[in-house]
């Protein structure tokens, strides 16, 4: 298992171009272009969902996207809000929608 | 003057039923003046044969589907609707075997209907892929299959005497499954199996592969491709969907006849590998049943391998009664019946030495025999 | 001229010889047979079918073959063949009804991919379609019994067909089919409805069949436009209760019952989405027949108002 706040990872959506996406009422149901499978995104995985829609991004990044700058998240908060992005993350790997790379250095 | 005219004229005629299929598959336009008694059989007809979505591919290209009745239309419309799925499943599965395979460095080649898809190949466009097959050296065959059993393949195949029969007497891998369920697996490594009488060259098959573009496969050279369809045609076990291999070698030499070099690659390729005579067959039946094209300083070169009487006779009364879906109103006719295990009966022949194939035909039997016991103690 | 005017001695000697065609909207079929009381069942229950020749182009060609088990004494049995091929075990001579329909179903969901399927049955009224998908047992064939001999138009008893085009819904003209106590509820429910023979003890129990009425095979080739998702639940005794579905889980539950929705890939997510969000959906729970009917009436007035607005 990486480094849960390492920022040498990053997380992007796998076909930001043909990936489809639906929203009813609170649920995102989304089609894999690939796989050819529907899912069923909850509020919360729709909240990573929408965060890579404009680009890939670090766990930092991520954090920074889905907290609101004026919420002073706890060390220990932190912590928790890191372990959940990282269960949907991995939820959507499963499903195909987002992978994983390893930020190349400069 | 068509040179092999002498045989061609010996083509014993296909059913009449099949006329019009074979008609339609030659060229899509003469369909458009059908009437719906005609249309009624011909779709029951590519069914049968599995090429209605074949047969909507080619309508499209041709523009001539806006002029099919909207009754046919929707089986057509069914057909390529099954194999627009069948292919992204294939697509899927691919992806997913690149995923895990490539690591490991070890060449890998899409054989078939795979392969036509990945290539784009226009003539393959709606053809419904059951399964998909790719060759990897024999050596790497071990490797491969536990590399892909540990991440999470496996083979459905639970009966001790089939999973014998592939690893011993054909010295296949049993199909395998994915995790992810896609599409079934089938892993070569070679285009026979190896206790084939025919021993094609591996070595060469995987040193003339090409690469695909944007994928960690490769796929056979063009005449090899041409070469392994013929294989199929007159050695594969399975005859129920023996139109589909020719119309395969008609839409192979189709795309690939007009490339340089393609008639005398495909002569070398055949010679080199012990091919000639799979290679008269498919050639002879393609170009009289589907009017296929051929180069005619290739059509010449190819009658040096023509087979004699009465072989000929044999193979071709052999084919005709086998390579066609029969009519849907009738049931499977005696003849028929006969030629089809007289035909099963030599592609098992050609494969296996004889004493294996005692076994195997005993050993089938009795499971058959078993099998109806139980099927007549539980149905009273 | 339609089927019922015709003698049933007729209706037999079509069956023995070019076949009986059935024009059932969506799919046209084409039967033979020769096992006894076929020809009878089917002149009860597609007498309101229009009575074509068999020569044209059919979608389905079936022979109910009529043959001996001598594995079991001997007994008559019908074998379904479906262009030659046999797909189903063969059942005793007398099911020859249910074998056909469900041969019948078996063909359409095997091969109509031209269209999303859902497992459903539909009815509709002035042109709007009420889709009622369900699992067996739900009490779905019941609903639409119910609705379609109060005024309803009968679209389909088995398939919720949704062209992929305009997302509207197609109808499948044939025999509804009740199981065990339903029977006897709807007779009691609809005198006037046309029910035909009841078949004991077939692998789904008692089963018999509801003619469509004349009207629902007239306009055997007119779309609805989808207007409410209906998710139904028999229980015996229960109170009437109408709850709205989640637009998210109305989505789950209809790909969920779909025949084809997989392979029918972006087309099918596409085509339940525009569904959901065009229809009004809810779960209802129902013991007596007026009871759901006069709420499902209720539930359509509802739709019709806005839209009548809207115009």
């Amino acid at each position: 298992m990486e480094e849960a706040g390492a920022d040498s990872v990053r997380w992007r959506l796998a076909y930001p171009d043909r990936i489809r996406v639906v929203r009813l009422n609170d649920a995102a149901i989304v089609f894999n272009p690939l796989s050819w499978q529907t899912h069923y995104l909850n509020e919360a995985a729709q909240c990573v969902f929408d965060a890579l829609t404009d680009g890939p991004l670090t766990m930092g990044e991520l954090i920074a996207e889905t907290v609101d700058a004026h919420d002073q998240l706890s060390a220990k908060e932190t912590d928790e809000w890191t372990r959940t992005l990282l269960t949907h993350l991995g939820d959507l790997v499963t499903m195909g929608l987002v992978t994983r790379e390893a930020v190349v250095m400069a | 003057m068509r040179p092999s005219a002498r045989s061609v004229l010996r083509v014993p005629q296909p059913p009449a039923h099949c006329a019009l299929l074979l008609r339609a598959l030659a060229d899509p336009l003469s369909l458009r003046h059908l009437g719906p008694a005609e249309w009624d059989l011909l779709v029951r007809v590519a069914r049968r044969a599995r090429l209605h979505g074949i047969l909507h591919a080619r309508l499209v290209a041709c523009d001539a589907i806006g002029a099919v009745p909207d009754r046919p239309l929707a089986h057509l419309e069914s057909g390529a609707a099954v194999a627009r799925y069948r292919l992204q499943l294939a697509l899927l599965e691919q992806h997913h075997l690149a995923r895990v395979l490539t690591p490991l460095g070890v060449p890998l080649v899409l054989l078939k209907g795979g392969a036509y898809a990945a290539q784009e190949l226009p003539f393959a466009v709606g053809r419904p892929l059951n399964d998909l097959d790719f060759m990897v050296p024999a050596a790497q065959v071990e490797r491969v299959e536990a590399t892909l059993r540990q991440a999470g393949w496996h083979s459905d195949v639970d009966d001790p005497y089939d999973e014998r029969y592939y690893r011993e007497w054909s010295h296949e891998v049993p199909p395998l499954v994915g995790p992810n369920r896609a599409l079934e697996v089938d892993l070569h490594h070679t285009i026979l199996p190896p206790t084939s009488r025919l021993r094609p060259d591996a070595a060469r098959l995987f040193a003339d592969a090409e690469p695909l573009p944007g994928s960690p496969f490769r796929v056979l050279a063009p005449v090899d491709q041409v070469l392994h369809a013929a294989v199929h045609l007159m050695q594969d076990i399975d005859a129920s969907e023996r139109l589909r291999d020719l119309v395969d070698i008609d839409g192979l030499l189709r795309c690939f006849g007009a490339r340089p070099r393609f008639a005398a690659d495909l002569l070398a390729h055949a010679a080199h590998h012990g091919l000639q005579r799979p290679l008269w067959y498919a050639v002879h039946f393609a170009r009289a049943w589907l009017d296929t094209p051929l180069d005619a300083g290739l059509a010449r070169c190819l009658e040096e391998w023509a087979p004699r009487e009465p072989a000929l006779a044999c193979m071709q009364a052999l084919i005709t009664a086998t390579v066609f879906p029969m009519h849907p109103d009738r049931g499977r006719t005696a003849t028929r019946h006969l030629a089809w295990h007289l035909l099963r009966m030599r592609a098992m022949w050609m494969r296996m030495p004889a004493g294996l194939l005692m076994r195997h035909a005993a050993s089938k039997l009795g499971r058959k025999i078993r099998a109806q016991r139980q099927a007549a103690s539980t149905a009273g | 001229m339609n089927i019922a005017e015709l003698p049933v001695a007729d209706v037999r000697r079509r069956l023995l010889n070019e076949g009986l065609s059935l024009d059932c909207g969506l799919i046209r079929a084409r039967v033979r047979s020769a096992a006894p009381g076929l020809a009878e069942a089917l002149h009860r229950l597609y007498g309101a079918f229009p009575l074509d020749g068999c020569t044209g182009f059919h979608d389905v060609t079936a022979t109910l073959r009529l043959q001996r088990n001598w594995r079991n004494r001997g007994s008559a049995e019908v074998q379904f063949l479906l262009d030659g091929d046999a797909p189903f075990e063969a059942l005793p001579a007398a099911t020859h009804l249910p074998m056909l329909e469900w041969g019948l179903n078996w063909c359409i969901a095997s091969r109509c991919h031209r269209h999303l399927l859902l497992h459903a049955g539909v009815v509709a009224r002035a042109g709007l379609g009420v889709l009622i998908p369900a699992v067996p047992g739900s009490g779905k064939s019941t609903l639409t019994a119910a609705l379609a001999s109060r005024g309803y138009r009968l679209l389909s008893d088995e398939f919720g067909v949704v062209r992929l085009r305009d997302h509207r819904l197609l109808p499948l003209v044939r025999p509804i089919s009740l199981k065990n106590e339903s029977i006897a509820a709807l007779a009691r429910f609809a005198p006037e409805a046309v029910i035909g023979p009841t078949f004991r003890s077939t692998r789904k129990g008692d089963v018999a069949h509801v003619a469509p009425t004349r009207e629902s095979v007239a306009a055997r080739n007119e779309a609805a436009v989808p207007a409410l998702v209906l998710f139904p639940q028999f229980s015996r005794g229960a109170a009437l209760s109408v709850e709205a579905v989640d637009d998210g889980l109305a989505f789950v539950k209809i790909s969920g019952n779909s025949f084809n929705y997989e392979l029918l890939g972006e087309r099918a997510f596409e085509a339940v989405a525009r569904l959901v969000q065009g229809c009004r959906c809810y779960r209802i729970t129902y013991s007596n027949m007026e009871e759901v009917v006069a709420a499902v009436g209720a539930l359509l007035d509802e739709r019709v108002q806005p839209l009548a607005v809207g115009q």
